[in-house]
């Protein structure tokens, strides 16, 4: 990943690679925990029709930063 | 490449496409800019890809096919497979297997076999790429992976977990060894990694690498840079940089290190140390450790 989070032709190259070639093994949920009490103001309710699942809230966050969230991995 | 491509240059239509992608996924409203109709030439794409009466999202997988192909068509696939080997991102079932000397001498004496540490390798319950976001850096510092694989066993005195070290080169990983760790021998109650099944290991059977009292009780060194006095230079703090000490030790200790000294740099990717005779009295307290020869 280069310095402004820009994803060089061999990293476009790798991740194409490895998606097409990953096992089911590979693939493994991650779980990203975002405290509400830091983005709470920046929330963006996304319109009914451009959600993945209509029947779920989803929510925008345009600048999350990358302090401002864990990752869970199994 | 589609037939209603191949006009364009490979990075213009793989763009095609990928706009193409986009418009079909769901769009929560973070990439409209993204997306810029194309309306003649998708209306082409899909009718060379999607079959009359069919939903046009049933053509991602071959958009996602067509992508690809494009681009990968102009990059060496042996060099990504090598960066992504190095990194340990590759599926296992991608890399190369390879066995070090030492494992001879295991199949006879530990019960491991190749065909056992082969299995653990493709079908481990856990694994641990080594490198990956160490806080030092440096070029000396070798790539190592860790695989395990729990054996059961009717009595649960032999319940084992087979430990298979190998470095990691590109896409080989080459054996460096392989034991049995049993249950009822090493404390594994806060092990949650491989890397912490192989310290628990070298807690009950490693030897101190360390010389003086400071370093007494010092048994693993894992990725660590150190920068070496005058006076340490004329004398190494550590047995294994000493060859002849390293010699004399063979005989009931096995010594497993990576380090490069360059000036007054010393880099160690790994060092430890096992007590080979306290390991073999351990192992022939545990049944089935012999089997017949495949």
């Amino acid at each position: 990943m280069g310095k402004n989070g820009e994803i060089s032709t061999a990293d476009k190259n790798d991740i194409i690679y490895l998606v097409d070639h990953a096992t089911f093994k590979e693939w493994q949920p991650l779980i990203y925990i975002i405290p509400s009490s830091a983005v709470q103001s920046r929330l963006q309710i996304v319109p009914i029709d451009k959600r993945a699942s209509p029947s779920e809230l989803e929510f925008i966050i345009p600048d999350l930063k990358t302090n401002e969230f864990h990752i869970i991995e199994p | 490449m589609l037939q209603v491509l191949r006009n364009y240059n490979s990075s213009e239509a793989e763009q095609i496409l990928s706009r193409m992608v986009l418009a079909l996924l769901p769009n929560p409203g973070i990439s409209e800019s993204l997306i810029t109709p194309e309306e003649e030439i998708r209306k082409k794409i899909f009718a060379e890809i999607v079959p009359p009466g069919k939903p046009l999202h049933e053509a991602l997988e071959r958009l996602s096919k067509e992508i690809s192909e494009l681009a990968l068509s102009n990059a060496n696939t042996r060099e990504i497979k090598g960066r992504l080997g190095q990194k340990g991102l590759l599926p296992i079932g991608s890399y190369t297997i390879g066995f070090g000397p030492y494992l001879k001498h295991n199949s006879e004496t530990f019960g491991v076999h190749n065909s056992d540490i082969n299995d653990a390798i493709k079908h481990a319950d856990r694994f641990q790429h080594l490198l990956q976001d160490m806080p030092v850096e440096s070029p000396h510092f070798e790539a190592f992976s860790l695989f395990v694989k729990t054996h059961k066993a009717s009595e649960p005195i032999d319940i084992f977990s087979l430990l298979v070290f190998a470095s990691r080169a590109k896409a080989h990983l080459e054996v460096v060894d392989a034991w049995r760790v049993y249950h009822s021998d090493v404390d594994l109650s806060h092990a949650m990694s491989p890397l912490d099944i192989l310290q628990a290991f070298i807690e009950k059977y490693g030897n101190p690498i360390a010389k003086g009292l400071d370093g007494l009780n010092e048994k693993f060194v894992l990725y660590t840079r150190l920068s070496l006095s005058d006076y340490v230079m004329t004398n190494p703090p550590y047995h294994f940089l000493d060859a002849h000490e390293h010699r004399s030790y063979t005989k009931d200790r096995r010594w497993y290190w990576f380090a490069h000294l360059e000036g007054n740099t010393l880099d160690i990717a790994f060092a430890f140390a096992l007590d080979i005779v306290q390991y073999e009295r351990d192992l022939k307290e545990h049944r089935h450790l012999k089997r017949p020869p495949a």
